[in-house]
C-alpha cells in the first residue's frame, strides 16, 4: 500500500503537505494479532486523544467520520509546527505502533531531529514509467495524486475548476466534493484548495 | 456497474466521477461499458444519481478481482487490510521485512489513474523476476501468481481490468540498478503507466544506503517520500 508516496507538486507546494500514518501490525489475523491488540490501545483512540489535545477539531471530525475502524489512522498537516507537536505526542505515548511520515525528506528530517528521532526505513518515489501520454496534465495530477488510490477523477477536478471559474461554486465547496471521494481522507484540503484555485484561473 | 436505462434521466451528473472515464453519454442517457468498468464503485459512493440508476452487476470469478483491486473499501482476505498491497515499509520497524543490504520495490501498475490489465502486470512481474527478486508472499498479486519464480500469473485472470495493483518484491541492494533497468525496458512495451517506489532500511545515522546507489547511477527520485520513524515495537524480543 503506497497511497501517500507518489504525491506530485513543486517543493514550495509540498512544504504544506505532511501525512502521518499510525499503522497496525502487518501480520495475518489470528491469535498473535489478537494478543497485540489487547496489549496496545486502538489506533483511533490514540490519534483522537492527541488531536483533541492539539485542538485540531476539523481533522478529528474527518477521522471520526471516515476511519474509526481502520487499521491505519493519520491526519494531514499543512505545517511543520503541527507535525512536530503531533510526532512528539506520539513518541511520548509509546504505543508500539509503527509511525510513517510522508512529505519532503529535508523538511521531515528537520522535524525528526527536533525530537531526537532518526529514520528507520525510507521509501523513495522513482516517478512514473510507461505510457505517460495517457496521463492528464501536471496541474490535475498535483490534485489527483493526493488520493493515492485515485478515487478523485481528473474529469471531476476539471469540472469543478470550471464551476469555480463560472462562479457556480467556491473553491472550498469544490474541495469538499473532491475530498469526499478520497476514502482514506489523505487529500490535503488546504493544499487542494490553493491548487484548484490556480487551475480555475 | 451498469446504468439502468429505464431509470436514467440523462442528467449526466455521474460522468465526471468515474476515475477511468468509462461513463459516457449515449443519446439522452448515460452508459457504462461493462467490459471496461473497473468496479471501483466510485460513482455509486459519490451518491450523485438522483434516480438511483447506477446498479451493481454480479461479480463472479474472475470479475470480482476488478472490485478487489479497484475499490479501496474492499479488504483482501490474504492481507487483512484494505487497499491494493500490504503495509510494506510502514511496519518495517515491527516486522523487519526489509533488512540491511536489501532493497524493496513497490510497482503500482496502472497508477496514477490510467488502469491496467493483469496481462500488463504479468509483463512487469516476469521482467523483474528475471533479475532475481523475491515477491512478497502476503501481497494480493503474488497470491495470483502461478509461478512465483518467474512471476507468471494465472491464465484465467489475465484479461481482467483494474484501476491499479501493487507488485511488491525485494532483492539484494546490488541489484537495485538492474531492477530499475528492467522496469525501464519493460515500460516501453506495456499499454499503461506504473509508479515505482524504492525501499531501504536506514543506517544508524538515518541515512538510507540506496540513496548513494541512486545518486551514483543518476536515477531520478522525488524530493518527497515516506519515512518510517522507528516508533514501532519489534515483534521479536
Amino acid at each position: 500500500m503506497t497511497h501517500t508516496l507518489h504525491r506530485q507538486g513543486s517543493v514550495e507546494s509540498l512544504k504544506e503537505d505532511y501525512i502521518v500514518l499510525v499503522v497496525g501490525m502487518d501480520i495475518p489475523f489470528g491469535a498473535c494479532r489478537m494478543r497485540l491488540h489487547r496489549k496496545f490501545p486502538g489506533i483511533y483512540e490514540i490519534v483522537k486523544k492527541i488531536l483533541l489535545k492539539m485542538g485540531i477539531l476539523n481533522m478529528l471530525r474527518t477521522i471520526k467520520k471516515i476511519r474509526p475502524r481502520r487499521r491505519r489512522q493519520g491526519p494531514v498537516f499543512s505545517n511543520k509546527k503541527e507535525l512536530v507537536t503531533y510526532l512528539k505526542e506520539l513518541k511520548q505515548k509509546r504505543t508500539g505502533r509503527s509511525v510513517v511520515v510522508s512529505g519532503l525528506f529535508e523538511e521531515v528530517n528537520d522535524c525528526l531531529k527536533e525530537i531526537n528521532l532518526t529514520p528507520h526505513t525510507v521509501q523513495f518515489s522513482l516517478g512514473i514509467f510507461g505510457k505517460k501520454e495517457l496521463l492528464p496534465g501536471e496541474e490535475i495530477l498535483e490534485i489527483t495524486t493526493m488520493c493515492g488510490h485515485h478515487m478523485i477523477s481528473p474529469r471531476l477536478v476539471e469540472k469543478l475548476a470550471g464551476d469555480i471559474r463560472d462562479g457556480k461554486i467556491s473553491s472550498k465547496q469544490a474541495v469538499r466534493v473532491m475530498s469526499k471521494q478520497c476514502v482514506c481522507a489523505v487529500c490535503n484540503e488546504s493544499r487542494a484548495q490553493k491548487l484548484i484555485k490556480t487551475l480555475a484561473k | 456497474m451498469r446504468v439502468n436505462f429505464d431509470k436514467c434521466i440523462g442528467c449526466m451528473e455521474c460522468i465526471p466521477y468515474c476515475p477511468a472515464g468509462i461513463i459516457i453519454p449515449a443519446g439522452n442517457k448515460c452508459m457504462i461499458d461493462e467490459e471496461k468498468c473497473l468496479e471501483c464503485y466510485v460513482c455509486l459512493r459519490a451518491d450523485v444519481c438522483p434516480v438511483d440508476a447506477l446498479e451493481k452487476v454480479a461479480l463472479n470469478w474472475p470479475r470480482i478481482l476488478r472490485h478487489q483491486f479497484s475499490s479501496v473499501t474492499m479488504i483482501h482476505k490474504g492481507t487483512g487490510i484494505d487497499g491494493r498491497g500490504t503495509a510494506e515499509m510502514k511496519t518495517n520497524d515491527v516486522t523487519g521485512r526489509y533488512r540491511h543490504g536489501e532493497v524493496g520495490f513497490t510497482v503500482d501498475v496502472g497508477r496514477p489513474g490510467v488502469g491496467t490489465t493483469f496481462q500488463d502486470v504479468e509483463k512487469i512481474s516476469m521482467a523483474v523476476a528475471k533479475v532475481g527478486v523475491e515477491f512478497e508472499q502476503m501481497n494480493p498479486v503474488t497470491k495470483l501468481m502461478a509461478d512465483k519464480a518467474t512471476g507468471r500469473l494465472r491464465n484465467d485472470i489475465k484479461a481482467e481490468r483494474l484501476l491499479s495493483c501493487v507488485l511488491e518484491f525485494k532483492t539484494e541492494d546490488t541489484k537495485t540498478i538492474p531492477v530499475i533497468n528492467a522496469l525501464t525496458d519493460i515500460s516501453k512495451s506495456i499499454n499503461t503507466v506504473f509508479s515505482v517506489g524504492c525501499i531501504c532500511r536506514c543506517g544508524p545515522d538515518g541515512t538510507p544506503p540506496v540513496k548513494a546507489i541512486l545518486d551514483k547511477a543518476g536515477i531520478f527520485y522525488r524530493p518527497n517520500g515516506k519515512i518510517n520513524i522507528g516508533l514501532g515495537r519489534p515483534l521479536a524480543p
